[in-house]
């Protein structure tokens, strides 16, 4: 598999430009909606992948959320960020996929899961053992139910805040933090018996908390 | 602070709303605890691995072109549906309208009127199931021969001999878009053709003599439930 990092590190786009464009596209223009698409498509697409570990499948759900989004975006609420929205509608067409994988085959495709892959764990830590804690990690919030693992991917990778969550999840504010409370619970569950395996685990944890 | 409630305020911590006093009993208590600081490293390790990923495959470089060429060629495909729609639903509308101007316009007048000419519903037939607009036109036409006086029969007739050949002339659709219609017309005409003129007094259950082998043919023989009642049940 083309293993590139993402570049996802770009500012967030402005919000006046963005209702700008957003107006641009519900006329159709081809220039705005490929800038918007361009703004947000790798977020998405990363949140997607981390949620689905399948490559065909997650650029598959973000081409229907775009699609998705431009078909309805005079619905659009200007009140939201588009991105808010388009995670939303990803999430949607997210959940209904995993729902109809797993009826159909009761697994998950863990082939493409980038963790597993060596050249890439060496961005976090050099050691071996962090490098296997830091697998284990990724294999635990793949444990998690996928409302819990969107909250963390949301929460921690997008960096969003409960509220938008909430309107992501389409679930009150509550039921996040009660998503992310027991998220944690788990991934501690989970981590703890790994960890005790592992000697000089506070050298480890100190590593990887760089 | 003792390990338990060290561990119900991690989710507190970790989303930095810990503060005052409490914050400071909490960090007492990690720094005297080597398990509730474990605990607590391993949470904020598992974020800052969550956090830092970047480890997702790129998109590859067709994708925003695939996108917005997909995105902007559907509205080209909206014009055909909304045509076909066109084509299917205006006739079909004005089938519609049509029905509810013949049998509803004027109609209080034109019955009022004829009160004395206009015959019970059975004798359109409606113990036979009418499935096309040519059965639905010889009903008419019948009642018509029965009735040659009512104004009323004389226009759905004579409309819809002319609208029927238009629609169908016109469209594709227009034979099966008919035969709804005369499903429905059927129905109306139940309505609103007053049963007042019946020639002899109705008996307990509701028939009335000269009508009572149509009545008893209709119980009988027809699909539609509704056309099986009695006319007073109708009315």
């Amino acid at each position: 598999m083309d293993v590139k990092k993402s570049q996802e590190g770009s500012a967030p786009m402005d919000r006046s430009e963005e209702l700008r464009l957003v107006q641009k596209a519900k006329r159709q223009d081809a220039e705005a909606m490929r800038a918007l698409i361009d703004a947000h498509k790798q977020r998405l697409f990363a949140f997607v992948w981390r949620m689905h570990r399948n490559h065909h499948d997650a650029e598959e759900i973000c081409q229907d959320a775009f699609l998705k989004a431009f078909a309805a975006i005079d619905s659009f609420n200007p009140d939201y960020r588009f991105s808010t929205w388009l995670f939303t509608i990803a999430y949607r067409v997210t959940l209904n996929t995993l729902r109809k994988k797993r009826a159909v085959s009761g697994e998950m495709d863990w082939t493409r899961c980038a963790s597993s892959e060596p050249d890439a764990e060496q961005e976090y830590a050099a050691s071996e053992e962090a490098s296997r804690l830091k697998e284990m990690i990724w294999q635990s919030v793949d444990k998690l139910s996928p409302a819990q693992r969107a909250t963390v991917l949301l929460f921690y990778k997008q960096q969003m805040g409960c509220q938008e969550i909430a309107t992501i999840l389409e679930t009150p504010v509550a039921t996040v933090k009660s998503h992310l409370h027991r998220a944690r619970a788990k991934l501690k569950d989970l981590l703890s018996p790994v960890l005790e395996e592992m000697s000089g685990s506070q050298r480890i944890l100190g590593e990887l908390a760089g | 602070m003792n390990c338990e409630q060290s561990q119900n305020l991690f989710d507190a911590y970790l989303d930095n709303s810990l503060t005052g006093t409490l914050a400071t009993e909490f960090g007492a208590h990690q720094l005297a605890c080597s398990h509730c600081r474990r605990d607590l490293a391993l949470l904020e390790v598992a974020g800052h691995v969550v956090a830092s990923d970047n480890e997702a495959p790129l998109l590859d470089d067709e994708f925003t072109s695939r996108l917005v060429e997909c995105a902007t060629s559907k509205p080209a495909k909206r014009p055909l549906k909304f045509s076909r729609a066109l084509w299917v639903g205006l006739p079909a509308a004005l089938a519609a309208c049509l029905t509810l101007v013949v049998l509803f316009g004027d109609k209080d007048a034109a019955s009022n009127a004829n009160d004395k000419e206009i015959a019970p519903p059975s004798v359109l037939g409606f113990n036979k199931e009418v499935t096309t607009l040519d059965e639905l036109r010889a009903n008419v036409n019948d009642a018509l021969s029965l009735n040659p006086d009512n104004e009323e029969l004389k226009k759905l007739a004579e409309t819809l001999r002319e609208r029927s050949e238009k629609i169908i002339g016109d469209t594709r659709d227009g034979a099966s878009l008919l035969q709804d219609y005369s499903e429905d017309a059927i129905r109306e005409l139940i309505r609103s053709v007053p049963n007042n003129t019946q020639t002899k007094p109705a008996d307990a259950k509701g028939n009335n003599g000269s009508q009572d082998d149509a009545m008893q043919d209709r119980q009988n023989g027809s699909s539609n439930s509704r056309a099986a009642k009695p006319p007073t049940e109708e009315l």
